[in-house]
């Protein structure tokens, strides 16, 4: 440790000395009233002063395993010693009974450890301090991942605590090859970011670019992944998502046998995965749990949600204020019925009624829990069906806007379905100023910005374009697990094959 | 890379500028749509009629009980054009006439005789009505008489006759379902005259244009499809009965299925025909040519009221030879019509000749219509009975052996 030079020669207290760095350390930290200085004698001998946090360690630990090692009367004191360190290194070895103790005499790092909740014991008269873990505290328990749900699969999630976090995913995967690296991130909240993955799997590229992307990272508050899936993310210039966010463990850790790179932020229960491609936004974890055939219908029936979500009232404006031929006769007379009488144009109608909605899920969000049935009322009612009755809307249009909203909660990842919303009111202004033409025209230049997306250097919309072979079958596809011999290509070229050949071969 | 999102950025905005600009060109609601979906054209002197059956949209809305309207409307415009017509239509309507979804156009008796080849250009040429719709002609009546006939079941006539056309072709095959394209097609080709489905007001046509037709159960007029007219180029020269159009149907393998039936000694026999398929062979002898028509039928007992034992085979087999020789009777009363009553080629025999041997066709061709009675034509036709229904014996057999 970093010692030496300063070590005073004699063993004397000097409360002169000791009161010195106690006042330095509460200028420091401006008299805060949870930061604790407890003064004790070790071992009856010598004085000493604990400073901890409160609130930020576990008093249950502390008062264990070092309050009550070094204050038991019950060890003597071999000898004399030659100077402090052997000292620190008698405490350490034969007093305490806490773990992760070690030896600093930076009064800057003193205040970092503190503010991680560890403790500092101060020796009077000494420039070293011990620094003990005792992190712990209130942390919220384990609770379900709530952005994304499953039926089956497993029900732990994410939460704020970064070591549970880790923990998560350590006791999925038990392999020597699982990395974390760790980056304090923040000039003011110093906050901890750790990325994870398979040293085996994860391209080197990929690895070298999330460092230095993150390195690059200047400033002075990180409160949530977000903050980081900006700096990093390829392209600000897009609506879509390029980092995947995810609150559940396993597709953590799925990912990361997927060669993907994860980066888990302290303080917040979302975990960044990149590369991150179209194709993931729309997969579930459940996938992977269900049988093949009904996730591989699911996912057909999630991209069809997805075009439903993007198109339908565009669509709709198109066919009924431009190409009125291209609708069925019966369908047209219909429509034209629930239209008599209606005051605005179909696309006004539209951008009316999505509007509406938007309003409405936002209140759903924001409005406080016990006052939240008096939204759905009123939404229903006052919304759907008064609108309708009053011939302000026709009857048709609640039917599209319910069944884009309805459609939009189907994909299974909440910032890709932020991103159809947005692409929807843009294809809606097209249609209603160009009809069928503008929607075209819209979707062709959807398609050219996402094959020109990239994920940390990955082709965003691949397996679709480009197309490695074999990528299909996790794809819209998902083929049995006995036939998915190969890895993604996301992973480490030449470390592919998930499976001896041979298994799959077998059980056809 | 600011100069050049600085320059994206005002790209952007120049295209956003512009999308207003634009009016939204060729942009209707449908509230400002009268959509048409049938026409009805007649001929008085030089002029055209031109009656466009208009729906009413809040009249035939799913939701509406009880209406007190009419669910459509009728506008009628005499003008020397049909395209100055459909423009002068707006006069007494509040909305644009929409073509794209007419189901039937009805030529009157009279213009047909006179030729639809006027009225079938501004048809073909506009580019907003579709070539899908049928066509047929009123007998006797103008076709906007006959448009003005309510329905029930189908609340809009003209959906009512367009599916009429199609379930009756496909299930009793006494008319055809003749649509626009197949008409020119019929007009526009060498060897084969096309012909047209009639149409007919049946009952009282005055009470037939009250509201109240359609509030009876036995409604007071009806439309009916009658049989089939024939045309020469594009005149219409006269009309077919009803056996004679299904002889019609059979020569030109339009039939998908069908009803007949054969009286023997015991009483009668009822087929349905399941399958059918014709072929017509040209042999030339002596450079002409010799028709001979081969008809196939896959038939199944329907009905049965005699006391042939049915489970006889060699019953049945007299049963085909004889459902057989009905078929090639009807056939030879229609070939009949052709070579002598109208002496125009509707069946297509000149057409076949054309594929067979395109240099005698070269040659017959400028006299083919009197040619006609000359021609050689054998009617073949073979009857395979495969199915008896759900019984065997006819309950009249059955009683008289009990």
């Amino acid at each position: 440790m970093n010692s030496g030079s300063r070590i005073s020669s004699n063993n004397t207290l000097n409360d002169e000395d000791s009161a010195v760095y106690l006042h330095a350390l509460q200028e420091a930290l401006g008299y805060s009233q949870d930061i604790i200085f407890k003064k004790l004698r070790i071992a009856g001998r010598w004085p000493a002063t604990l400073v901890f946090i409160e609130g930020l360690v576990d008093t249950q630990l502390l008062f264990q395993s070092v309050l009550e090692s070094l204050m038991a009367p019950a060890f003597t004191l071999p000898h004399t010693f030659e100077n402090t360190e052997d000292i620190m290194q008698f405490l350490i070895e034969e007093v305490l009974i806490a773990g992760g103790t070690r030896i600093s005499c930076d009064p800057e790092y003193w205040i970092h450890a503190l503010l991680s909740g560890e403790s500092i014991l101060l020796l009077e008269g000494k420039e070293q301090a011990l620094i003990i873990m005792t992190s712990g505290g209130e942390e919220r328990a384990l609770t379900e991942p709530t952005s994304q749900t499953v039926i089956r699969g497993p029900m732990d999630g994410f939460t704020e605590g970064i070591k549970t976090n880790l923990s998560l995913v350590r006791r999925r995967i038990k392999d020597r090859n699982l990395r974390i690296e760790s980056f304090v991130i923040g000039e003011v909240t110093s906050t901890d970011v750790s990325i994870l993955y398979m040293k085996t799997l994860v391209r080197q590229e990929v690895l070298e670019e999330v460092r230095s992307r993150l390195e690059s990272i200047d400033i002075d508050g990180i409160l949530e992944s977000g903050y980081i899936e900006e700096y990093i993310q390829d392209t600000a210039l897009t609506p879509f998502p390029t980092v995947f966010n995810t609150d559940r463990p396993d597709v953590v850790a799925a990912a990361l046998l997927e060669g993907r790179v994860a980066i888990v932020v302290s303080g917040t229960p979302f975990v960044l995965l990149v590369p991150a491609l179209f194709m993931h936004f729309f997969q579930s974890p459940e996938d992977y749990y269900n049988r093949s055939d009904i996730s591989t219908l699911l996912r057909i029936v999630r991209l069809s949600a997805l075009f439903i979500s993007m198109l339908v009232p565009a669509l709709y404006i198109a066919l009924t204020t431009y190409h009125q031929e291209m609708l069925p006769t019966g369908m047209l007379i219909s429509l034209a019925a629930q239209r008599e009488g209606v005051p605005f144009p179909a696309f006004v109608e539209a951008i009316l009624m999505e509007f509406t909605y938007e309003i409405l899920r936002e209140a759903g969000v924001r409005i406080p829990r016990n006052v939240g049935q008096a939204i759905s009322i009123v939404g229903t009612l006052v919304i759907g069906q008064a609108a309708v009755e009053a011939g302000i809307i026709s009857a048709a249009m609640v039917i599209i806007v319910s069944i884009t909203a309805i459609s939009s909660f189907v994909i299974p990842v909440v910032s890709m379905s932020i991103s159809i919303r947005i692409v929807r009111f843009a294809m809606m202004i097209l249609s209603g100023a160009f009809g069928m033409v503008g929607i075209f025209v819209g979707i062709i230049i959807l398609l050219l910005h996402l094959t020109s997306l990239r994920s940390f250097g990955i082709s965003y919309l691949s397996p679709f374009s480009p197309s490695p072979a074999g990528a299909w079958k996790d794809s819209i596809l998902r083929v049995p697990w006995p036939y998915m011999n190969k890895r993604p290509f996301i992973t480490q070229p030449g470390n592919r094959r998930r499976q001896s050949v041979k298994k799959g071969e077998g059980q056809v | 890379m600011r100069r050049l999102s600085g320059l994206l950025i005002r790209i952007l905005i120049a295209v956003l500028l512009v999308m207003p600009l634009s009016g939204c060109w060729d942009r209707r609601e449908l509230d400002e749509l009268g959509i048409a979906m049938g026409l009805g054209i007649d001929k008085k002197g030089k002029e055209f009629i031109l009656s466009a059956q208009i729906v009413v949209p809040g009249e035939i809305a799913a939701n509406q009980k009880g209406s007190v309207e009419a669910p459509v409307t009728l506008y009628e415009v005499t003008a020397p054009t049909l395209f100055e017509a459909l423009r002068k239509m707006t006069v007494i309507s509040p909305r644009t006439i929409f073509l794209a979804h007419v189901q039937v156009a009805i030529f009157g008796e009279e213009l047909a005789r006179e030729g639809v080849a006027d009225v079938l250009d501004i048809l073909l040429r506009e580019s907003k009505i579709r070539r899908d719709y049928y066509v047929l002609v009123s007998k006797a009546k103008e076709a906007r008489e006959v448009l003005r006939i309510l329905t029930t079941l189908d609340r809009i006539p003209a959906n009512q006759l367009s599916n009429s056309l199609k379930v009756s072709s496909d299930s009793y095959a006494s008319i055809a379902a003749i649509k626009i394209e197949d008409l020119v097609n019929g007009i526009a080709a060498e060897g084969d005259e096309a012909v047209l489905t009639g149409l007919v007001i049946q009952g009282d046509e005055q009470e037939g244009e009250e509201l109240n037709n359609v509030k009876r159960i036995d409604a007071a007029a009806r439309l009916r499809l009658k049989e089939l007219s024939v045309f020469n180029k594009d005149k219409l020269m006269g009309w077919l009965d009803e056996k004679e159009s299904k002889g019609y149907n059979y020569i030109k393998n339009r039939i998908g299925s069908t009803v007949g039936y054969i009286t023997t000694d015991g009483g009668t026999v009822a087929f349905e025909t399941i399958n059918c398929s014709t072929k017509i062979k040209v042999r030339i002898i002596n450079d002409k040519p010799v028709y001979d028509i081969h008809v196939k039928t896959l038939s199944r007992i329907a009905e049965s009221n005699s006391e042939i034992p049915i489970t006889d085979l060699e019953m049945i087999k007299k049963l085909e030879d004889m459902a057989a020789e009905k078929i090639v009777k009807l056939m030879e009363s229609v070939i009949e019509v052709e070579q002598h009553r109208y002496k125009v080629d509707f069946l297509g025999l000149g057409q076949a000749l054309q594929q067979k041997n395109a240099k005698l066709w070269n040659k017959l061709k400028p006299e083919w219509n009197n040619k006609l009675p000359e021609l050689e034509i054998h009617c073949h036709a073979e009857v395979d009975i495969k199915k008896a229904g759900t019984t065997n014996q006819s309950l009249k057999k059955s009683m008289e052996e009990t």
